[in-house]
């Protein structure tokens, strides 16, 4: 069954191994099977395997490899378990599930040949990718890649991983070998997001098998999500530098009085709305506004908390959209340190100060 | 040779038509047309209106033609359903890249020449870029009226042949890539159509946008190699090394005390610098270049003061928002900008560097008119007045331009 792969190099413990690839995709395609098909005994194998996956990646962040029974479940229990996450529609839990298996995929990618990382760039991300073996001020180079690839693959916003900071000679990124593969991890978790957010499935008639398993998977999740919320309540009356610089500077200019301009207030209150202030804490605030009309701000911050119009729960700027509109306070990251949006300062913070008063009750 | 017709005083508008009565021919297709929107600003009507759609060339030179437009403007995207009325609707296909190079955002020497602002609330005015708040009042209101020249010109093209160097030399675009649009006053569009960058997202263009703008440079990342962080960075070099290598040189070169201090080096590091100027400057030329005297005499600090300021110097002054905005309208070549009469013009890369504002001429500099104005700046575009008030008698184009663009009334009196 493994003979029909293209490259002699990449061998059946491979598509066990890497899933996404695309010598894997063509073995789906072979045994191309269908929803009813996970009725029969090897099918709910498959899917209790796919559950399996995603429940390690709720509860451990990172996925395994099971060796343990047939390995053809264990291929498909991938592309079963990306159908249960494109039925189930969850975002968070998409990329929840996408960063564990990358991860679990980035740990073996560190130990294969540059032949094989080179082989999955150009063949499965289709990527324009040259191995150099070059030495250019004293370090040594193992390929290039086409800085489109490389800028849509950018693990993190790092300083290290920014264009700018790259040697990059007409249109190619010079790479090591490690990076390369940092980079295919990151390409795995943007395959796994955008299959699952593009696929568009409809199945009229569900399985009852698939249906229990859906419902297994969202209750697990939830439920793990409500643990989070539930941990998130704390007083910040009393905690200081909770909020990130930007966020903390707009509400100090606001209760000075300051009329602030339309993006600063759209900032502001989403970001709030996005931690869970009520449209009435939110409102309170706003009073401070020297133009203040109830009647117009409540309107809009319903608005923007998917209570009216569209319906659509508005997200805050991330951090590069703060930086171009001049509401960042802090380009450097000197406060922040690496973050791309406020609300991963806050969330932080937040970590941060539930780890010291655990230890806090600890010590007492 | 053309026969010169006799003219009837027209209104702004009236030469509009006329332009493009005659020269339908020159408004570009862009590609994939059906799947763009397309924007208008009419005469007499405010707001702008989009979401328009047109199936050929001809639809769109037919609604041209019917309504006359003042702005005419294009979406760099492409569209699934292009005169959808939400975005969501409209499907996102993919976009262009685009880079917009304005003097607008360069703080250039002849603006006080030509460029004023007022106050709307207290009557303040000024010379030069427009303060971000009146220095008077504290009023955001400020009208500004800014003006081209050939300075202006000459600055915009710099700054754009300096980008066409980074998008090919460094970001690796090839000149079938791309093409270069005047925008009608004072700047350049560069275009880049190709099927390589149509799906990047905003953030990937920000990526881009921030090499270009030099945002998030770490020189310690990008130049310097071995155990002690030495600079090995070298003149001859392309890209962001090879530029910070030449800025250091050329800085040395000037080695001006003043500028020293401004940037905030001390007394002594100055000092050092200028005793050993030659010193470091054959160690710049050396093959390759090396900073031995220079890293000596620098605190880290400073050495970070006088990068960071080679970058700010060195970059290529592009606006990001309209290359990060993957949903813009830009204006459409063979189109006339609505405030200036002069065309949007498409050109090839290489012709950026021969380009000067009569090309954007659309009647003929033979054609003079009288105009009675208020006030108006002493030079515009290629053009120098006798006076800057009462009755003058300028070309066609300029007296256009005047009309257009001056914020005090222009009148038009003769055809002459």
């Amino acid at each position: 069954m493994w003979t029909n792969t293209s490259v002699s190099f990449i061998t059946s413990d491979d598509i066990v191994r890497y899933p996404f690839i695309k010598e894997a995709s063509d073995y789906f395609k072979a045994h191309s099977i269908t929803i009813k098909d996970l009725e029969t005994s090897i099918g709910r194998k498959i899917l209790e395997r796919a559950y399996k996956k995603i429940e390690e990646a709720i509860k451990y962040g990172k996925t395994t490899v099971d060796l343990s029974e047939d390995p053809e479940i264990e291929i498909l229990s991938f592309p079963v378990a990306l159908l249960l996450l494109t039925l189930l529609g969850d975002k968070s839990l998409v990329y929840k599930f996408a960063v564990a298996e990358s991860k679990r995929v980035g740990e073996l990618l560190k130990l294969e040949s540059l032949e094989k990382l080179y082989h999955i760039a150009k063949e499965t991300f289709g990527w324009k990718i040259e191995l150099c073996n070059e030495e250019i001020n004293g370090i040594k180079y193992d390929v290039k890649l086409f800085f489109v690839d490389y800028i849509q693959n950018i693990p993190q916003s790092s300083k290290e991983w920014k264009l700018v900071n790259r040697f990059l000679v007409k249109g190619m990124v010079y790479l090591h070998k490690s990076e390369l593969a940092r980079l295919i991890e990151e390409a795995v978790k943007n395959f796994i997001i955008k299959k699952c957010e593009t696929t568009e499935i409809y199945v009229p008639n569900l399985p009852t098998i698939v249906a229990e398993y859906l419902e297994k998977l969202s209750r697990e999740w939830s439920s793990n999500r409500e643990y989070l919320r539930r941990t998130v309540k704390i007083d910040e009356k009393q905690v200081k530098g909770i909020y990130p610089p930007c966020i903390q500077k707009l509400i100090d200019d606001l209760k000075s009085g300051k009329n602030l301009p339309h993006a600063a207030r759209f900032a502001l209150a989403t970001f709030l709305l996005n931690i869970g202030k009520s449209v009435e804490e939110v409102l309170d605030l706003f009073r401070y506004s020297p133009d203040f009309n109830e009647k117009i701000a409540r309107y809009q911050i319903e608005h923007l908390a998917g209570l009216r119009g569209s319906r659509i729960k508005y997200v805050p700027y991330k951090c590069a959209n703060m930086r171009s509109l001049g509401l960042c306070v802090d380009p450097e990251g000197k406060i922040c340190g690496k973050i791309n949006h406020p609300l991963q300062y806050y969330y932080r913070a937040i970590r941060r100060l539930m780890k010291s008063e655990t230890k806090g009750k600890e010590k007492s | 040779m053309k026969q010169r017709v006799k003219r009837k005083v027209k209104s702004y508008e009236e030469f509009f038509k006329e332009y493009y009565l005659r020269n339908l021919n020159e408004i570009e297709e862009p590609t994939r047309i059906k799947e763009r929107e397309f924007g208008f600003v009419l005469f007499n009507k405010e707001g702008m209106l989009r979401h328009v759609a047109f199936n050929n060339i001809n639809e769109l030179k037919r609604f041209i033609i019917r309504n006359l437009p003042k702005h005419v403007y294009y979406s760099s995207a492409y569209y699934e359903n292009p005169a959808a009325k939400n975005m969501e609707e409209k499907v996102w296909k993919g976009a262009d890249l685009i880079f917009d190079i304005d003097v607008d955002h360069i703080d250039t020497p002849c603006k006080k020449e030509h460029d004023t602002w007022r106050c709307c609330e207290c009557g303040t005015t000024g010379k030069g870029m427009p303060p971000e708040v009146c220095p008077n009042c504290g009023s955001k209101k400020i009208e500004h009226e800014a003006w081209v020249c050939e300075t202006c010109i000459e600055i915009a093209k710099e700054e754009t042949l300096k980008l066409i160097e980074i998008l090919t030399d460094e970001l690796g675009f090839s000149d079938k890539d791309m093409y270069a649009v005047f925008s009608g006053h004072r700047g350049f569009h560069i275009h880049v159509e190709s099927k390589k960058i149509l799906n990047l997202d905003q953030d990937t263009r920000r990526e881009i946008v921030d090499y270009i703008l030099g945002i998030g440079l770490d020189y310690k990342i990008l130049c310097t190699s071995g155990k002690y962080s030495m600079l090995d960075i070298d003149i001859r070099e392309s890209g962001w090394r090879g530029r910070i290598a030449r800025g250091l040189y050329e800085i040395i070169l000037m080695a001006d005390r003043e500028f020293f201090a401004k940037i905030g080096l001390k007394k002594k590091e100055i000092n050092k610098i200028i005793e050993n100027k030659e010193r470091i400057l054959k160690e710049i030329e050396g093959e390759p270049s090396f900073w031995f005297t220079l890293t000596n005499i620098l605190s880290k600090g400073s050495m970070d003061l006088l990068i960071q300021h080679v970058i700010d110097k060195y970059k290529c002054n592009i606006d990001e928002r309209v290359t990060i905005d993957i949903k813009r309208l830009i204006r459409l070549p063979g189109s006339l900008h609505g405030k200036t009469g002069f065309k949007v013009l498409k050109m090839d890369i290489d012709e950026v560097e021969v380009f000067d504002l009569t090309k954007a001429f659309t009647f003929n500099e033979s054609e003079e008119v009288i105009l009675e104005v208020e006030k108006i700046p002493k030079k515009v575009a290629n053009f120098t007045f006798n006076k800057t008030e009462g009755k003058i008698r300028v070309p066609l184009p300029i007296a256009l331009y005047l009309i257009g663009n001056s914020i005090r009334p222009v009148k038009l009196i003769k055809i002459v």
